[in-house]
């Protein structure tokens, strides 16, 4: 059984469509990436995999079922915006997800606050954006989740940070898992692709094995990406 | 889930709830203060500002319900609340629980300012008016004001949350506060029409009378002519349609059944 089957999914925000009529099966413990220029639908169809969109037509399954409490239990989603309340330190983050997740690992989570610097007292609204996106980060990526959906985990930090950021992914993830991987900056993480979807307009124009498509194009997929959208 | 939902909501910031009741035990302590020291501006301050805490408290309940229902849904919270493993009808619950105790604590805060600011100012014979009013009816009375309150407040409740969730669906996301406030307004005036038709019209009222309380099934509209028609009556009896309050319990539950409903097919988080 697939991890994620999608078919027909539309979506459209008054009268612009967002996702035009996308189809889709991802196996479990595939690494992949979905990429695409600003705009083209990436984190609409994260959002709708993660319950939080609602309003579409078409069909979404993960892990069997339509998005709900169980695929929520089994699905761990980092957003591009900081989503954690203003009230809460970084324990009470912790402790959150310790309560509502019964794969979330509190001592892997307070291991890595302690490796980032990341005081738990520390009240998130005195964090910089940086520190509230790696604590986000450490949270999702201490749950033992079937499925993790990452919205531009690496927009919008320096490249060095980039680095930290794909280690995490790659040395906590759980192996079995499935985990997507939604960027527009595909050179720095194309290396950990398994496969690659790649969206233009709210419509999935190539979907492949990594491998493959640098085979058939000759190119890498950063170079096969600008050839794809250069104006 | 539930009760580590209500944990969660408790966490978020209900500590304005027991700074408001220290700050009507302190204004009572200094009203009392001023009146044992005779400082006479002392006194007219702290009876200003207790009136204020009467109705500062049910504001306060009010704009939290509001807002605290609509970031932690709708706004950047809602990623992590409508990501939790729970059904959207657990989150609505477990908000309207929460929106229905604060309200009652704000309601209670400000009959506790009442009682200081009475207390202060020396109006102490305020429940002997009442009481010659209401005659032996008064407990009853009371009672029924207390009982169709907290009824009111499930219809209140209803209200606001169906609002500010149509209020983020697809046609109106974009501008949802504006929306949430129309959408409140506009329910809250058809409820109120609803609510004086079947309150008058409904046969089935309560009968207040020095002899006790009992159920009639009469219209208020009928008891109403009645009296009328026999002069001197409303001095030992009256009566009060429960049209008002079945409006009100039909209206929050089912306000809150189509909250959820919207929340699971119609809703987005921005």
């Amino acid at each position: 059984m697939p991890m994620i089957e999608i078919r027909g999914l539309v979506k459209s925000y008054e009268k612009t469509p967002a996702l035009n009529g996308i189809s889709l099966d991802i196996e479990p413990g595939r690494i992949v990436g979905v990429v695409g220029p600003n705009g083209c639908g990436k984190t609409t169809l994260f959002k709708v995999m993660a319950g939080l969109i609602c309003d579409y037509t078409g069909t979404v399954k993960i892990d069997g079922q339509e998005p709900g409490p169980h695929t929520k239990a089994v699905t761990s989603y980092l957003p591009e915006k900081t989503y954690l309340g203003d009230w809460m330190r970084a324990k009470d983050a912790v402790d959150t997800f310790a309560d509502f997740y019964r794969d979330f690992d509190r001592a892997k989570a307070l291991e890595m606050m302690q490796r980032f610097q990341l005081e738990p007292k520390k009240k998130i609204k005195t964090m910089s954006k940086g520190m509230q996106e790696k604590l986000q980060l450490i949270l999702v990526m201490s749950r033992a989740a079937k499925l993790y959906l990452l919205d531009e985990p690496i927009s919008g930090v320096d490249p060095a940070s980039r680095d930290v950021i794909l280690d995490v992914i790659l040395k906590n993830y759980s192996e079995n898992a499935t985990l997507l991987l939604s960027t527009h900056l595909i050179y720095d993480v194309e290396r950990i692709f398994d496969d690659v979807i790649l969206m233009s307009q709210g419509s999935i124009i190539v979907a492949d094995n990594a491998d493959d498509l640098r085979e058939k194009s000759g190119k890498s997929l950063d170079e096969y990406f600008r050839e794809a959208f250069r104006c | 889930m539930l009760g580590k939902l209500f944990k969660y909501e408790l966490r978020s910031g209900v500590i304005i709830f027991p700074i408001m009741y220290a700050a009507i035990g302190l204004l009572w302590l200094l009203g009392r203060g001023a009146v044992h020291f005779e400082i006479p501006q002392m006194l007219v301050v702290t009876a200003v500002l207790l009136f204020l805490m009467v109705i500062a408290p049910i504001i306060v309940a009010v704009v939290y319900t509001c807002v605290r229902f609509h970031k932690s849904l709708f706004g950047a919270e809602g990623y992590l609340m409508q990501t939790l493993p729970v059904g959207k009808g657990q989150l609505i619950l477990v908000k309207a629980l929460l929106a229905f105790v604060l309200l009652l604590l704000g309601y209670a805060a400000a009959f506790v300012s009442v009682a200081a600011l009475l207390d202060v100012v020396g109006v102490e014979d305020f429940w002997s008016v009442l009481k010659g009013v209401f005659g032996e009816m008064f407990y009853n009375v009371f009672i029924f004001i207390i009982v169709s309150s907290l009824i009111q407040l499930i219809s209140y409740v209803g209200i606001i949350f169906f609002s500010i969730t149509l209020a983020n669906t697809k046609h109106f996301v974009n501008h949802n506060v504006l929306f949430a406030i129309l959408f409140y307004l506009v329910i809250s005036f058809v409820v109120g029409i609803i609510e004086s038709i079947v309150l008058l019209v409904l046969p089935l009222s309560l009968k207040f009378s020095d002899a006790g309380t009992t159920l009639v099934f009469k219209s208020m509209a009928g008891s109403f002519s009645d009296m009328l028609s026999s002069a001197g009556m409303f001095v030992n009896s009256f009566t009060i349609g429960l049209g008002t309050l079945i409006v009100d319990v039909a209206a929050g539950v089912g306000l809150l059944i189509a909250a959820k409903w919207l929340m699971t097919k119609k809703t987005m988080v921005k």
